[in-house]
């Protein structure tokens, strides 16, 4: 019956077609993907127009954000197969990296960048390095740990805000023409889209060579992935870094976006929201992770109309969701199996019971 | 092969640029319709009694503009904005009050942290607020030109409260908690101050402590007389119980963000003899006319209640004045005065009031009673 | 830091610690218990002990007609309402915690899905209780009225003994001696043991596994419902939010004492109530909250599988 729900499974289809075209036809389809996303905040489809909030805003905040972060995270767990429930810690290392140097020094956005960014793959090393050795659950506690200890830590100490947070971020300075103003959350959202895709580029180099096969390595088997030689602790490090990396991005622009940001904002319930959005959608599958997290994301935000029993029924449509298709709407297909062929396989009788 | 190709580009590049031409672009008209006066605060959550007792002020006083000038160009309903009193739902919905161009004032945002996150957003639209009950001083830096407030700020109140305590319990020994919100540290820093030699000890609980037993033990060893919370009324409760519970005589005392009808109801024997400030006036006792109008128009007068229904007066005189736009009106209430039910109320440069008392009230049998104002 | 108030108080915070440590023994049997069948870690375990506190104030307000302004009762008429209330905050914590087996769990772990899937799912439950909860609460927290006088019944080196402590702290040992002898004694006990060690043996050797599942289940709620109504009749206050914190403290002594070992969650509920009413004297209760994690931390790295590092097939208990 599931099968027939998705037939040859929408991933496997949509990667026979890309396979099959011709150079050019990948390039167009390419752009015109790409300038669909960028072209979005000016969609106003009563479809899938948000009442409540600002759809702009919210494309940039929580969709755009969880997109980001969802890629980030799904290094962590989804190719390498690191439970990670702390993730919103390196968000908010970049936030207040953005934030205390943002109104404390006259650096300006493209400056704290880096530091931001740099400051949140620190944590990852510090946290990684003693902790990556334990297995499966003792790590998912041991980051859910860690991201409560960030966020407990920030509130109560008042040398940065204690619970009143930081205000009066500043914005980015002007960019080719277009203005970072509080009121208009279209810059910062083509900003946040072109990181993404940056990233996603980055990501999918990686997974392609080396590391990419040390961290399928690791997730299927972390023993024997030892050994065969593989030195894991370090890939291992070298995931847990870079989706640090990638929530410390998000955290600065988020911290740039909101103008000020409260220590509350960045609680347990992010990292399990983009933990979700990376499971729902597909573990270790790009496209699915996307696509979970702009559902999971923009969901309780389209249905704000019913305002009350919304989070309820979010919390339904989860547990629905795990049960009716536990790998996710696109899950993980091995790409090293896969057969540009495959609407020929039946003549081969391959894995026919025999 | 080579139709295909070209005929691949065409629709990839037409697809594109459709993307930019066929999504309608968002309009931004002026106000076709009606004005409409905004009320932003908690509406649901455990904070909605304060939102709920705000936004009746400013329906009654609607309610009674529209029915003295029935040809007024204003909205009979109050654009209600729903912020929990959490500055983290606030922050999302600003900026889409922002973008109505129909709300040319706003009433709130009732809660200081709610505050400082609409205000940015608020400013860069132009969009006139006053607040009747966001206390902390630090505001005005958020808005500078929007930003005006219908009542003293904890500046005022900290120092209040501390009298309070110190003039009704003879030898006072202090010890002061707060509860790590914006709100509360604030308040608590100027309590401090005027406390002095006064104060024994000092604790923070944050939201979510149920177990007070660490610092009730502070404070029976500090040998305290009086325990100071500037926190809110839920956790407020719980506080007391223990500390009644656990044999401590202190006298009990909070500010404006214990006093709610709900803290009697959770701390039941344990509330009686607490003291409160609140830099607020019930409405029965500054105009017991109105408040009975106002209870049979269909609403009951709570806290704060008569600062909101001020502030919306003072918009809607604006209005009536001839001021339709965003700007004319923010011009017009940072210049002139206006003769409310609890003062009067003429901003400074920096958006505040002078002017009025903040009053003391204790419980009673059960119910919150008003001591009056607290003496200089 | 204030050293001086936990050398001075030393007592009094011990007693508290080993009151506000019984909830957390009777809270974290039900995550070990669960880890120790299915290694999963209950996410919804936190919502079974909401629950349980609110069966406790319906029964208390509702069929035993206690009023909230009422004076407390005395004699057989106390301690039949009491009675009452702890076994129906059982029951419904029981109850509950076998729907959301059934419900959330079931059908995934007879699809072998990822453990991944299950705890979003388990997480999905969570959410939904808690939510389902705060529109009917309307997000007020809601008071339990007094049952029982608090009085002290004497003093020890300067710490003030309350009555209603230490009937907290009597009856949870009793309720986990009696669980001791169900898991080491009973027939149901010998599966859910032989379950935990081996899934697939015991099944073969005819083992109903939904049963010793079902039975874990309605077990560990027995444990918070009870934890639920000691909870609320000393602190007389509960919310749709009480789960949350509550159960990161009592998963975090479960892991302390080694999840999957029930010496272990006893021995960790007790050892987190005292060091968080310790360190709260020490450090102020504001970090309260890290120094119980960062104590979490140090022990997972330094041993991994908690301070007794056993499993719930050894059944030493």
């Amino acid at each position: 019956m599931l099968k027939l729900m998705t037939g040859m499974n929408l991933r496997d289809r949509g990667a026979a077609y890309w396979e099959r075209s011709p150079k050019w036809r990948r390039v167009a389809l390419a752009i015109s993907f790409i300038a669909f996303f960028y072209a979005l905040p000016f969609l106003n489809n009563p479809l899938i127009n948000t009442p409540g909030s600002d759809f702009q805003s919210v494309l940039f905040y929580p969709v755009g954000m969880y997109v980001l972060m969802a890629v980030g995270l799904n290094i962590v767990v989804g190719k390498s197969g690191l439970l990670d429930l702390g993730y919103v810690a390196f968000f908010a290392i970049g936030a207040y990296t953005m934030a205390i140097l943002g109104t404390k020094t006259s650096l300006n956005f493209w400056e704290i960048l880096p530091i931001g960014v740099g400051l949140a793959m620190l944590s990852g090393v510090l946290l990684g390095s003693p902790t990556l050795r334990l297995r499966g659950d003792y790590l998912a506690i041991v980051t859910l740990g860690f991201g409560e200890i960030v966020r407990i830590f920030a509130v109560n100490t008042d040398a940065i805000g204690g619970a009143r947070g930081i205000a009066g971020v500043p914005t980015p300075p002007d960019l080719f023409n277009a203005k970072f103003t509080i009121l208009d959350p279209k810059p910062y959202y083509w900003l946040l889209l072109t990181f993404t895709l940056l990233i996603i580029w980055v990501v999918r180099r990686m997974a392609a060579r080396r590391p990419g096969r040390a961290w399928d390595a690791i997730r299927q088997d972390d023993d024997v992935a030892q050994l065969m030689g593989i030195n894991t602790r370090k890939y291992k490090v070298w995931a847990f870094v870079l989706g640090a990396a990638v929530a410390g991005v998000g955290g600065v622009i988020y911290a740039s976006q909101i103008m000020s940001i409260v220590p509350d904002q960045f609680n347990l319930n992010i990292s399990i929201l983009i933990l979700a959005c990376v499971v729902f959608g597909g573990i270790g599958n790009l496209w699915g992770v996307i696509l979970g997290a702009v559902l999971l994301a923009f969901t309780p935000e389209r249905i704000r109309f019913l305002s009350q029993p919304r989070i309820l029924v979010f919390g339904i449509a989860l547990v629905v969701m795990m049960n009716l298709r536990p790998d996710g709407i696109l899950p993980k297909k091995k790409r090293e199996h896969f057969d540009p062929n495959w609407d020929k396989v039946e003549e081969s009788g391959e894995g026919a019971i025999k | 092969m080579k139709k295909n190709r070209v005929l691949a580009v065409v629709a990839a590049v037409a697809m594109a640029t459709s993307s930019f031409v066929a999504f309608a672009p968002s309009a931004s008209a002026a106000c076709s319709s009606k004005l409409k006066i905004a009320y932003q605060g908690p509406l649901t959550g455990p904070e909605a009694a304060l939102g709920i007792n705000e936004l009746n002020g400013v329906k009654f006083a609607l309610k009674k503009f529209l029915a003295a000038n029935k040809s007024a160009n204003v909205d009979p309903v109050v654009y209600e904005v729903d912020d929990q009193g959490d500055p983290a739902v606030a922050g999302p919905i600003a900026p889409k009050v922002a973008a109505e161009e129909c709300v040319v004032a706003l009433v709130g945002p009732a809660y200081s942290g709610a505050s400082r996150v609409s205000l940015p957003i608020y400013e860069a639209a132009m969009l006139p607020i006053i607040t009747p009950s966001a206390t902390n001083p630090t505001l005005w830096d958020f808005g500078k030109t929007v930003f005006h407030r219908a009542v003293l700020t904890d500046d005022y109140q900290g120092p209040a409260l501390a009298r309070l305590v110190t003039s009704r319990v003879k030898n006072a020994k202090v010890f002061l908690v707060n509860d790590a919100t914006d709100y509360s540290v604030g308040l608590a820093k100027t309590v401090d101050i005027t406390l002095a030699g006064r104060l024994v000890g000092k604790d923070t609980t944050p939201q979510g402590t149920t177990d007070f037993t660490a610092t009730i033990a502070k404070i029976k060893k500090a040998k305290a007389t009086a325990v100071i919370y500037t926190g809110y009324f839920s956790q407020a409760a719980v506080f007391v119980k223990q500390l009644r519970d656990s044999g401590s005589k202190a006298v009990f005392a909070a500010g404006d963000g214990v006093l709610d009808a709900q803290f009697v109801k959770l701390a039941r024997k344990a509330a009686e003899g607490v003291l409160l400030s609140a830099p607020a006036i019930p409405m029965e006792t500054a105009s017991p006319k109105l408040a009975a109008e106002m209870v049979k128009a269909g609403w009951t007068p709570g806290v704060y209640t008569t600062e909101s229904y001020d502030a919306a007066n003072f918009f809607l005189e604006a209005i009536k004045a001839g001021n339709t736009t965003r700007a004319s009106i923010e011009k017009y209430v940072s210049t002139k005065s206006h003769k409310g039910l609890s003062k009067t109320l003429k901003f400074d440069d920096k958006g505040e009031v002078s002017g009025a008392d903040v009053n003391g009230f204790t419980i009673k049998n059960g119910k919150i009673v008003l001591l009056g104002a607290i003496k200089a | 830091m204030d050293f001086a108030l936990l050398r001075d108080a030393f007592w009094g915070l011990t007693f508290d610690g080993i009151a506000l440590g019984a909830i957390y023994a009777l809270i974290s049997l039900g995550y070990t218990l669960v880890y120790g069948v299915l290694r999963l870690i209950n996410f919804a375990h936190s919502e079974v002990f909401m629950i349980g506190t609110f069966a406790s104030l319906v029964t208390a307000t509702g069929l035993m007609g206690v009023n909230i302004d009422d004076d407390p009762r005395t004699g057989a008429s106390m301690i039949f309402t009491l009675l009452v209330c702890l076994v129906i905050a059982m029951l419904a914590s029981a109850i509950t915690a076998v729907l959301v087996e059934i419900v959330a769990y079931r059908r995934l772990r007879q699809r072998g899905a990822t453990k991944l899937a299950t705890l979003i799912s388990a997480i999905g439950v969570s959410i939904s209780l808690v939510e389902l909860f705060r529109i009917i609460t309307d997000s007020l927290p809601r008071e339990f009225p007094r049952i029982m006088d608090k009085t002290f019944l004497f003093s020890f080196a300067g710490a003030d003994i309350r009555n209603d402590k230490v009937m907290v702290i009597i009856a949870a040992g009793l309720m986990m001696f009696a669980l001791e002898r169900f898991i080491t004694k009973s027939r149901l006990g010998k599966g859910i043991r032989a379950v935990s060690m081996d899934e697939n043996t015991s099944t073969l050797m005819g083992v109903n596994i939904n049963r010793v599942i079902t039975v874990t289940f309605f077990a560990g709620g027995l444990m918070a419902g009870a934890a639920a109504f000691f909870y609320i009749l000393v602190y007389e206050n509960t919310s749709f939010k009480v789960g949350f914190f509550l159960g990161i403290s009592a998963f975090t002594a479960a892991v302390l004492g080694g999840i999957g070992n029930l010496k272990g969650a006893l021995f960790g509920g007790f050892a987190l109530g005292l060091m968080e009413t310790w360190t709260s004297a020490v450090f102020g209760t504001a970090w309260k909250a890290v120094i119980s994690f960062v104590i979490l931390v140090l022990v997972l790295l330094i041993k991994p599988t908690g301070l007794f590092g056993e499993s719930i097939q050894q059944a030493r208990v």
